[in-house]
């Protein structure tokens, strides 16, 4: 009964921007994410400004007078176990999380991606190429990456290539699957009777067709990424400290956990809410891109 | 005949991202004890509301009951609790779904899903529930030995049969019948429309027939009302509908499908579609599309008119030619 | 069904093969050499010589994979690098604490996970959904090891309710001590289940065969359960077994967080002393385990759902056709 009114010509994008639009929370979510992004960047412009001068000053020295000073006016998120300002170590730490969960993400999309692409398309080297990503998925996407990273050794290059590797599965999958979906459509078999090349079918209608939980699956997976290099810094194998890392940041609190709560509190929190917020966006950009699984 | 149904100026809207969909503007229907009513609309008109919201199944939200009576032998089936509705479906009134690839459920064997209606509402045991199941397929058509089978295991004909067996198996009053044979090939149609004409007389039931095919009002009914815009336009028996349609949108229905005895080139589609049911027009909801259109037509809305025994129309050019019989 | 189980375990084999390959080679092509992890930085030349004999360690990579997966196949993971004692028993003694940690957290997860999805969908919109709702994204997007933080101040320390680290000896000190790591490791796998249980659940509501079983007049129960949440099962079932996965590699975080002597805390010990036995009879395991949980899965799907039965019987009957038309 509704079809009748949602039949206006608009683009499949426009469309889904318009569904997203009107979902407040992933929108202020989506607000809160880029603000995020804003600071983290922002960052690098400063430490590129003064010469890292302020980073060293406010984020590496410490200052063992103050230790562990609890959240006051002065140092909104208090002091942490060596006098650092905690709210200015969150900072600086958000572009570990954001640019590196990123990093990973863009690579795993690329790699998974083209070989879901060619598995979903060609026969042949589907066997080969998904028996391959069954042997990654057999083993649990953190242990993967912790393997990863216990061989190569850790280096921030190391960290990404482990989350890289870890997740270009699921996206070899999603690929592949949506490929398959529209290889079946009866435009494609149209298409081919008409003399379509391989190429031509996959960049006009293969590629804009798996676009949408392409999309969705970034977003879950960045947010994964995020929480897997958090994870890795926590345990020593990635981030190290003195480098304001929020795993690394809560892997140290831990020994100061009987003497101060706000340094465990803070780093965590900092890491759930960017995975929330990249949650939040992932659903209503799911339901947005796929109205059918919305009432 | 005593009236079994009656549905009075029933108003049913969804509330929907897109806006208010007025799905039914002040319907009103009667089925009579014993006898098959067709109705006839096109996608949208508001048909499977109406059957949806009599058997108090409107989903909710979106959809809103604004308004009206729905009158089982007497009883307001609106006002009735949950409770008192679950004793009415499948027992007083059951209803059979459009699709049948879609209407079993895909988990549960078939002999289940029947008897799973006869033990809620018969107080029989599973074990007794069962064996009357297995003469429920029988009576549809489908040996019994096929109880334990899956709904993947039958073909679409075969599935709307045990969709009927389940909506028979306890022996209702009343029978809804969603558009039954639309899903299905054009040889088994007739099939499915011979049993259900067949079971309606032996259990001596009243039908209500929705379809937007005339053919099947013609073979099947004993009366019709067309429903246009979530409001009934024209209803009468059916030999004096199809001997005289006079509601634009009945004529508009029957010039669009070929006629036997008749040579035309070219059929006659109604022209335009159906209005934005979020915006439907304000006077006589067909005058968008109809080409006796006045002013009139635009502004204000026509009421049901008797202009002959049985054979009420909603349009205002029959008023006049009322008038000019009184006259 | 047996036949369909046993096939379903020799398609396992390829799979461990391969994992076992792809471990074994990136720890052998380490930069780093498990020689000077045994011995230490002054040890000498014949020494360093005769321990990398020892360890097989000039023979080709594809020998020495072949000879750790012929000793894999009796049992003998090789010896840690560090504490020169068998792998094997230092895992399989470690196994049953990770298992019932791993236990308590899906039962957890499971027995809240399924109900509260189900009423947040039946409820679609109301105050209880919504407060599922942001809860669930909440858990999910919650590090578990901070949680676990969380949890260790609140209840160890402030409240002095529960102890904070280490295993109990006796039975009721073992259900204590169980009690943090297991919310630790079941909450977002929890909130997992229950938003897919939730979207699950509304998209069977929507099905028509629901109307028809409306229609019959059964109560609102039974239609829940015997319609929608009978149809809504298979994905449910299916993303428990992938979190299974997580919750092995959760287990690894929860159980350094509260040291509980599993066979996660034993790996990451392992990694941080480049004890490459240890690692990888530790991600062996942790896989087969995950495997074998999928494995269950799928098995599952058979029982909940007569259309993948059927394709395995039709298989089996096209295949005895088969022979029927070779033999006349």
């Amino acid at each position: 009964m509704n079809e009748t009114t949602v039949g206006k010509a608009r683009s499949l994008g426009a469309d889904a921007w318009y569904r997203f639009k009107k979902n407040r929370l992933a929108v202020l979510s989506l607000i809160v994410l880029l603000a995020m992004v804003l600071v983290a960047f922002s960052t690098f412009v400063i430490d590129w400004a003064t010469d890292s001068s302020i980073y060293e000053a406010k984020v590496i020295t410490q200052d063992l007078r103050r230790r562990l000073e609890p959240p006051s006016w002065e140092h909104p998120f208090g002091l942490d176990e060596f006098g650092r300002d905690m709210l200015l170590r969150v900072i600086w730490g958000a572009r570990y999380s954001l640019f590196m969960g990123m990093a990973a993400v863009f690579g795993a999309t690329l790699l998974g991606g083209f070989l879901g692409a060619i598995s979903g398309f060609y026969k042949t080297a589907d066997n080969i190429i998904m028996r391959l990503m069954d042997i990654l998925l057999a083993v649990p996407t953190i242990l993967l990456a912790t393997a990863i990273v216990a061989a190569l050794g850790t280096s921030k290059i190391n960290l990404i290539i482990a989350i890289l590797i870890s997740q270009t599965p699921t996206f070899a999958r999603v690929v592949r699957a949506s490929v398959l979906t529209v290889k079946e459509q009866e435009y494609i078999e149209a298409a081919r009777a008409m003399g379509a090349s391989d190429m031509r079918i996959i960049l006009r209608h293969i590629i804009p067709n798996s676009l949408s939980p392409l999309i969705v699956q970034c977003t879950m997976s960045v947010a994964s990424a995020i929480l897997s290099i958090a994870s890795l810094s926590f345990i020593g194998l990635g981030i190290q400290a003195p480098m304001p890392e929020w795993g690394a940041m809560l892997s140290n609190a831990r020994t100061y956990i009987r003497d101060s709560w706000h340094i465990t509190v803070i780093p965590g929190a900092a890491i759930m809410v960017t995975i929330l917020m990249l949650n939040i966006i992932g659903d209503g950009l799911r339901d947005a891109l796929d109205p059918r699984l919305k009432n | 005949m005593d009236t079994i149904l009656e549905v009075k100026d029933l108003v049913i809207h969804y509330e929907t991202d897109d806006g208010r969909v007025y799905a039914l503007n002040g319907l009103d229907l009667d089925l009579r004890e014993g006898e098959t009513l067709g109705l006839v609309g096109e996608t949208g008109a508001g048909k499977t509301t109406l059957a949806r919201g009599i058997m108090g199944l409107v989903p909710d939200p979106p959809g809103r009951i604004k308004g009206g009576e729905i009158l089982y032998r007497g009883t307001d089936l609106l006002r009735c609790s949950n409770a008192e509705m679950r004793h009415v479906r499948g027992k007083k009134i059951a209803m059979i779904f459009q699709d049948p690839m879609t209407s079993l459920n895909p988990v549960t064997n078939v002999g289940v899903q029947i008897a799973e209606a006869i033990s809620n509402h018969e107080h029989l045991s599973h074990r007794d529930a069962l064996v009357k199941a297995r003469e429920m397929l029988e009576q549809v058509g489908i040996p019994a030995g096929r109880a334990e089978e899956y709904p993947h295991q039958f073909s679409g004909g075969m599935k709307q049969r045990v969709v009927i067996a389940i909506a028979l198996a306890c022996n209702p009053d009343i029978l809804i019948a969603d558009e039954p044979t639309t899903a299905l090939d054009v040889t088994i149609q007739a099939q499915v429309l011979d049993m259900l004409r067949e079971l309606r007389e032996k259990y001596s039931m009243s039908m209500l027939l929705i379809t937007h095919d005339l053919g099947v009002v013609a073979q099947t009914c004993d009366r019709v009302a067309v429903i246009y815009g979530g409001e009934i336009v024209e209803s009468a028996d059916v030999f004096s509908l199809f001997e005289r349609h006079l509601h634009p949108y009945t004529q508009g229905l029957l010039n669009s499908i070929p006629k036997l005895n008749e040579d035309v080139d070219r059929l006659q589609p109604i022209e335009g579609m159906m209005p934005d049911p979020t915006h439907l027009p304000e006077g006589c909801k067909f005058c968008t599309r109809c080409s006796y259109a006045t002013e009139r037509c635009r502004t204000s809305h026509p009421v049901m008119r008797e202009v002959a025994s049985g054979h009420s129309v909603r349009c205002f050019r029959y008023e006049q030619e009322e008038r000019h019989e009184d006259r | 069904m047996a036949k369909y189980v046993l096939k379903r375990l020799l398609l396992l084999i390829p799979v461990l093969i391969g994992v076992t390959f792809f471990v074994f080679t990136i720890l052998a092509v380490a930069p780093y050499d498990p020689v000077t992890v045994i011995l230490g930085d002054g040890a000498t030349e014949e020494a360093i010589e005769g321990m990398r004999e020892e360890l097989g360690l000039n023979d080709p990579l594809l020998v020495r994979y072949v000879n750790y997966i012929w000793d894999l196949l009796h049992g003998d993971f090789g010896k840690s690098y560090k504490t020169r004692l068998p792998v094997a028993d230092q895992i399989l003694r470690r196994f049953p604490n990770t298992i019932l940690l791993a236990t308590c957290s899906m039962v957890i997860a499971i027995v809240l996970g399924i109900p509260l999805g189900i009423l947040s969908a039946k409820k679609q919109y109301s105050l209880l959904d919504n407060v599922a709702t942001v809860g669930g994204l909440v858990s999910v997007s919650m590090p578990n090891f901070w949680l676990g933080l969380l949890l260790v101040i609140l209840f160890a320390l402030k409240l002095r309710w529960l102890p904070s680290q280490g295993m109990g000896e006796d039975p009721v000190a073992i259900l204590k001590s169980l009690i943090l790591p297991s919310i630790t490791l079941g909450t977002g796998i929890m909130a997992s289940i229950m938003r897919m249980t939730r979207s699950s659940v509304l998209e069977t509501m929507r099905q028509d065969y629901i109307g028809t079983a409306r229609a019959k007049g059964i109560s609102e129960g039974r239609v829940t359960v015997r319609h929608m949440l009978k149809n809504a099962l298979i994905p449910i079932i299916t993303i428990s077994a992938l979190q299974f996965g997580n919750l092995l590699g959760g287990s690894m975080l929860t159980e350094t967080v509260f040291s509980w002597p599993g066979v996660g805390r034993y790996m990451l010990d392992a990694i941080k002393t480049k004890d490459t036995p240890a690692i990888m009879g530790s991600v062996i395991l942790m896989s087969v385990s995950f495997s074998i949980m999928n494995l269950l899965a799928d098995i599952l799907y058979a029982f909940v759902d007569p259309r993948i039965k059927s394709q395995y019987r039709s298989a089996r009957r096209k295949k005895s056709f088969k022979g029927e038309g070779a033999a006349s």
